[in-house]
């Protein structure tokens, strides 16, 4: 424990002063009125996206995406360069995270008959694969010339994805087994790790999440257990009843088999909403906000070590994923109302 | 030059007074360093208030310093002419040292408060008040160590004798 402490003070310190340029509340406040990216970049001076902003980032919201991503991805790479070595699997998923969006984009790209430019213009660097292999990727011609091309990568079996894709064109598939290879890998490493078990605890809540969506996501759109089950990630003991009763019971009635979990609440107050709008997106949400949630239990619960890690990387995502809600929705004009519906926590 | 097995006594106690603190603080200012440097790396304004968090451990060393300075003192090794005492009172002496040196381990669970209080202040300024006062806390050990081994000198006549 105390080895744990000692090896964190620089990156625990380090991470608390990032946390001191979060946006501030106030701040949020005055973002959610923007319209424009103009109005956004002003505002975002003292945070740490202000030095990766450039002219092009005032003037067109994909430019400020960008920039904003970029941002959280070079804060990626810093931190992997300054963790304990013993802290490897974190530093994978910091590294790999980018990996996985570079590749959902080239498959949106490829499945959306986006053109080459457009497709290399949304890579990030930051993950291990680096721009230069994505942008070979960007040559097939099909999906399956894409997912052969991943042969030899961690990535080769999103092969379990691409046959049911071919039948449906329905991407669900192949992001569904992207996100399984990552976080399957992840879950493997951590298991048979002895130290950094706050860590752990947050990769098993993202874990049995991923699961969750799919699940959810597959019982809305009428799929079956066997369509699905190349996705799921096994030894998720809380959702063993789930995966046994897929084909029996309906969205609805799967919420009550969670009753002894840490998703039961948050799921059903989601439900409510769910039935109103038929959205499977707020059981999402609400599966985002509770891995939120769990984050910052496990600070508050081990304030050393790799606990205020955790927290902070998950308060980051979510500062990112709200900013680019913001971002986001100047292009399509929402107004202040509906912006603050989209965050992923308000 | 002989010197009497109570005056030996003394200087061990006054080498463990400054040998241990010297230790303790060092590690303490170090853990407190340590944080300190991530701070800075982030916002070098707040060198300030990191300064003076990663200060507070060092007192355990002045402790330690002024413990061994009055041993010395007493039983004459600093000021020339070096006193024939007792080997009562050079263990008083011994005694006096180790008080002193081991309550200054606080230092090192100083320099973690100290450290903690930092991210606390780079994170929210306006804490750097309370982040102080915390990392004060874990001093007022070793003041008492320092007070009980001048009690013990001056009862034993080692000072003012």
């Amino acid at each position: 424990m105390i080895g744990d402490t000692l090896s964190y003070l620089y990156v625990n310190a380090k991470i608390m002063a990032k946390e001191g340029k979060f946006i501030s509340a106030s701040r949020w406040e005055d973002l959610w009125g923007c319209t424009s990216p103009g109005e956004i970049a002003p505002l975002l001076e003292g945070t740490d996206y202000f030095p990766y902003l450039n002219e092009a980032a005032v003037n067109d919201a994909k430019e400020l995406e960008k920039s904003i991503l970029k941002e959280f991805s070079s804060l990626g790479r810093e931190i992997s360069t300054i963790i304990p070595k013993g802290s490897w699997p974190i530093k994978e998923y910091l590294l790999k995270k980018w990996d996985v969006i570079n590749l959902r984009t080239v498959m949106r790209g490829i499945h959306g008959d986006l053109k080459k430019d457009e497709i290399v213009d949304s890579f990030i660097e930051g993950g291990e694969l680096g721009v230069a292999f994505f942008k070979t990727l960007i040559d097939a011609e099909s999906m399956d010339d894409f997912v052969a091309l991943l042969a030899k990568t961690p990535y080769q079996s999103l092969t379990d994805g691409l046959g049911r894709y071919n039948e449906t064109k329905n991407l669900f598939f192949l992001e569904a087994s992207l996100d399984r290879i990552f976080w399957a890998d992840l879950w493997k490493k951590v298991l048979n790790l002895k130290g950094l078990k706050e860590f752990r605890e947050f990769i098993g809540v993202c874990v049995e999440t991923h699961n969750l969506k799919i699940i959810l996501r597959a019982k809305n759109d009428g799929l079956l257990f066997e369509d699905i089950k190349l996705f799921l990630i096994p030894d998720c003991t809380a959702l063993n009843a789930l995966f046994s009763a897929f084909d029996e019971e309906d969205l609805s009635g799967f919420i009550p088999l969670l009753e002894d979990t840490i998703y039961f609440e948050p799921l059903l107050s989601a439900q409510q909403e769910y039935e109103q709008t038929g959205s499977v997106l707020v059981f999402e949400q609400a599966l985002d906000n509770l891995a939120l949630k769990k984050a910052e239990d496990i600070r508050k619960k081990k304030p050393f070590g790799s606990g205020p890690l955790v927290g902070f990387l998950v308060s980051k995502d979510t500062e990112v994923k709200n900013l680019l809600t913001v971002v986001r929705s100047t292009e399509v004009g929402l107004n202040r109302r509906d912006i603050r519906e989209a965050l992923a926590r308000k | 030059m002989e010197l009497s097995s109570g005056v030996v006594l003394a200087i061990i106690g006054a080498a463990i007074s400054m040998g241990v603190a010297a230790i303790s603080a060092g590690v303490g200012v170090g853990l407190a360093g340590v944080a300190g440097a991530g701070v800075i790396s982030e916002d070098p304004k707040k060198f300030g208030p990191v300064l003076v968090l990663q200060a507070l451990p060092q007192t355990q060393g002045i402790y330690g310093f002024l413990g061994a300075v009055l041993i010395l003192i007493g039983v004459g090794v600093l000021g020339g002419a070096v006193k024939e005492i007792s080997i009562g009172m050079g263990y008083a002496a011994l005694g006096g040292g180790i008080v002193i040196g081991l309550s200054s381990i606080t230092a090192v669970a100083q320099g973690a408060i100290s450290a903690s209080g930092m991210g606390a202040v780079a994170k929210r300024p306006e804490t750097f008040g309370q982040a102080v006062v915390l990392a004060v806390m874990a001093e007022t050990f070793a003041i008492f160590g320092l007070l009980v081994a001048i009690l013990i000198f001056v009862g034993t006549k080692i000072m003012g004798g």
